[in-house]
Formats: structure tokens, sequence, C-alpha cells
């Protein structure tokens, strides 16, 4: 009795805990490490980088992984690793562009304002489907990496919403100067058709830990196959990445947040370690 | 496969002629302009290919001289680093990073290769003389008190200074301190020297 008490605790504080580890990275990623979470140096020679970037690089030089420096491929590594460890994780427990966007949804909900694409009847729901669609990101991620190998250079870096505000917050009132003034509200602004809208359809990054992230076994979502389970859906509005756990399979688009196992009506959902 | 009517097409012209609107605003450019690299940066063509833009150097930085450049700057080069000598001179030639460079120190891509002090040349200054107050008449001798190359900055008449654009080592030092306003200096990247990727 006792135990399931103190689990119903954790589930109401779910939310809570998340957003203190989101406003702690977002303040690590921009202000307290040298880098940013494209690259941050956190000692000698070790250092976490963004997959993306890196294999833009590699591309960007005609394959070569030579001179490219041991610490990038370190933290190559160590990203890549801790995404088969912990699933897309990054994108709802530290994602600085991730983090904004909640901030964005959460004054969007507190203002009342109810999204676009989330007020539509079943049939209508079909709208604008050629990019609310599960594929849109992993077309931005292959134009990516075919740009950067054409280009001879990181051409989504330059487009990156994630570096823009890393990067944007670190050079202060040169902010102003640029059209960087443009990427980041106009991210903001898919945020009125839906919660993480660009996270969830059109984020890059987030396609490519998704396919690594298929490897993954651990924390995935389950339903109690029991009399609770309603097999109402309500799992599907609120996932922010859109998952219906009955039907889902790999789980590989879960960004861990667990917001399902907090908020399911029924209590019906519980987080597995495998 | 997603079904696409009417409306949904009309919202995406919609949409794509704002984008376009904005980077014509903007005055997009690909290439952009010439950019005065820190110390030790590898040639401009691998230089683009390797520098993974996370600013690593530009918040190592003790000067504050190196910035990340913009849209304004072209669209490949948003996100490397540039020196900018209105914000503070780079140092490596004298001053902090006298001992070790930590742009080259830090740079986790081999993008900034550590390079001799001996062999830095970022760049080269070019005077406007219709600006210098030297020139002018006045007597202003800031450039060439700050100099730390010898022979950089040689004075004519013991009055007008006179730039040597193969001896300047393109710290930025002058332009920093120059007190005209407009400033009479600008740091270039003219003459500079750039090691090839490993």
């Amino acid at each position: 009795m006792q135990e399931s008490n103190r689990l119903a605790g954790l589930k109401t504080k779910i939310r809570t805990i998340r957003w203190a580890s989101q406003i702690t990275f977002l303040v690590v990623w921009i202000f307290l490490i040298t880098g940013t979470v494209c690259t941050a140096i956190l000692g000698r020679g070790f250092a976490v980088a963004e997959p993306l970037g890196v294999l833009q690089l590699i591309l960007a030089r005609g394959g070569a992984f030579s001179g490219l420096g041991v610490s990038l491929l370190v933290g190559f590594a160590v990203f890549v690793g801790a995404t088969l460890l912990l699933g897309r994780a990054f994108c709802s427990w530290s994602c600085p562009l991730g983090t904004t966007i909640d901030l964005v949804d959460k004054a969007f909900q507190e203002l009342k304002f109810k999204p676009f694409f989330t007020r539509r009847t079943a049939e209508k729901k079909s709208s604008l489907g050629i990019v609310r669609n599960g594929t849109t990101k992993y077309g931005v991620l292959v134009s990516a990496l075919m740009g950067s190998a054409l280009l001879r250079s990181p051409v989504w870096c330059s487009l990156c919403p994630i570096g823009t505000l890393c990067r944007g917050a670190l050079a202060g009132a040169e902010l102003s100067i640029g059209a960087q003034l443009v990427t980041l509200p106009a991210v903001g602004a898919l945020s009125l058709g839906e919660k993480r809208f660009w996270c969830r359809y059109l984020c890059p990054v987030g396609g490519l830990l998704t396919i690594i992230s298929r490897l993954n076994p651990f924390l995935k979502p389950k339903i109690q196959h029991d009399a609770a389970h309603r097999n109402c859906g309500a799992c599907e509005t609120i996932c922010p990445e859109g998952i219906n756990i009955c039907k889902e399979k790999t789980f590989a688009r879960c960004t861990k947040c667990f917001d399902c196992y907090s908020k399911c009506p029924f209590g019906a959902v519980h987080i597995g370690l495998f | 496969m997603a079904h696409l009517d009417r409306r949904d097409f009309l919202r995406l012209a919609g949409v794509s002629a704002f984008l376009i609107a904005i980077y014509e605003t903007f005055s997009f450019e690909f290439e952009g302009k010439e950019l005065v690299r820190p110390p030790g940066s590898i040639i401009e063509d691998s230089f683009l290919a390797v520098c993974i833009r996370c600013g690593a150097c530009a918040k190592s930085c003790p000067t504050g001289t190196l910035l990340l450049a913009t849209w304004n700057d072209g669209f490949r080069q948003i996100g490397t680093p540039k020196i900018d000598a209105l914000r503070g001179p780079c140092e490596r030639i004298q001053g902090r990073c006298e001992q070790i460079a930590l742009c080259q120190q830090i740079c986790p891509t081999g993008a900034i290769q550590r390079v001799d002090r001996a062999d830095i040349k970022t760049g080269s200054t070019v005077i406007d003389r219709d600006s210098c107050i030297a020139w002018a008449g006045g007597s202003c001798l800031v450039c060439h008190e700050v100099c730390p190359v010898r022979g950089a900055i040689s004075l004519e008449d013991e009055k007008y200074p006179v730039f040597n654009a193969q001896l300047c080592a393109g710290c930025g030092r002058c332009v920093y301190a120059c007190p005209a306003q407009p400033k009479a200096l600008t740091l270039t990247s003219n003459g500079e020297k750039r090691p090839s990727p490993l």
C-alpha cells in the first residue's frame, strides 16, 4: 500500500522533475559548458557531440574521418551510446530547443489557447498532411546529409534552430542583426498548430535519434491489460509524439517524457525497464 | 500517402511565399563575405567543411574579439568564428594568449589548429587616410604605440603612420585602439597565412 502511494506521488511529480532537468540543461548547454549542444567540451579529450553535426562534417569532407579531432569522435560515441541506453530522452529532458518549445506550449496553455490541429474533427485531421506526416523529418534529415556532401559544408548547421538558439544566446546583442530573429519565432509559431510541432514532424536531429533508438530496449511504456484499460486512445493526444501505446510496436519515437504514465485517465500505463 | 487538397496547397504556397520574402528581405547570400578568422584556422574551403559551428572558440576567447558569423555574413558562414577587432584585439601575438591560444586548444574538430606564435598572420590592417587624425594634421600615434610587431607600422616624417601589409600579423590591436571617429583602420583578411588541414 505504502509502495503504491509513493509511486502515485512520483506520478504527479514527473513533469516537475522534467521541468527542473530541462531548465538545468538549458543553462548548462548555453552558458556553463565550453561549446554548445553541437559539441560540448567537458574535459581533456572528453566531449558530447550532437551526431547530426558530426555526420554532416564527415560527409562534407567526402567521408574522411582523419584529422577530425579525437574529442569529436568520442563525443559522437557518447551521444549515440546515451541514445542506445535512453532512447530519445535527449529531446524531452535536455534539448534546449525542446525546452523553449515546451515553454511556448505552456504559455499557450496558460492563455487557454487551443492549438489549431487539435481543434479539428477526426476527418479534417489530415489537414497539411504533407508536413504533418511521420516521414517528413527523415526527408529533412536526408536533405541535410546530401546537401552537406554536395556543398562541402554542414548546411543544416546554418539553419538549425537548436544551434541558432545556442549561438544566439551566446552572441547576445549580435542576435539582433541576423535573420536568426526569424528562425526561432517561426519554430515557436509552429506550436500554434500543435504542441511540439517542430520536434514531432520536422526536426532532423530527432529523426536521426529515432533511427538510433530503434535499437534501444529500455524504458518503454506498457499497457496493463486488466479492467482499468479502456482502449480510449487518450495516450495518442497526450503524447507529444502522437504515439498510441496499444498500436505502437517499436517505440523508437518515444521521447521518454512519461506523460502517458502520469496522465492516463485510467492509470493503465506503466513504464517497463525492459 | 498524404492527401493534399486545394486548401492545403494554397496554405503551403502561402508559407513558401512568406519564407522567400524573408530570405529576400535579409539579402540572403550563399558564399558571403571574406571574414578574418581566428589564428590557426585552416584554409577557407576546408575550414567551412570542418567547422562544426559549436561556438567553443568564441566562448573561450578572453578578449571577446571572436564572434560567431550571422546570416549577414552569408549562409555558409553562419556560426563560424570571425575576428571583430572593434570588440577587442586578438591577443595571440601579445597578451593573454601568448603562452597558449585558447581557441586553438579548445577546437574539437581541427578547424583551428595549434600554430606557432611566430607563424600567425590572420590578415592585415588597412588605413583610410581621410579619417586618420595624424594624416589630417593632428597629433596621434596610438596605432604605432600599441602595435606588437616591429616594423608593421612605421612613421613617415615621425608623424604619419604607414602600414606594412607584409609584416602586419592582423591582431587588430591598432584597430581596437584607434581613437578616430569613424575608425580610420579596418582589419581585413588580405595576406592571411593559413595552415592546410591535417
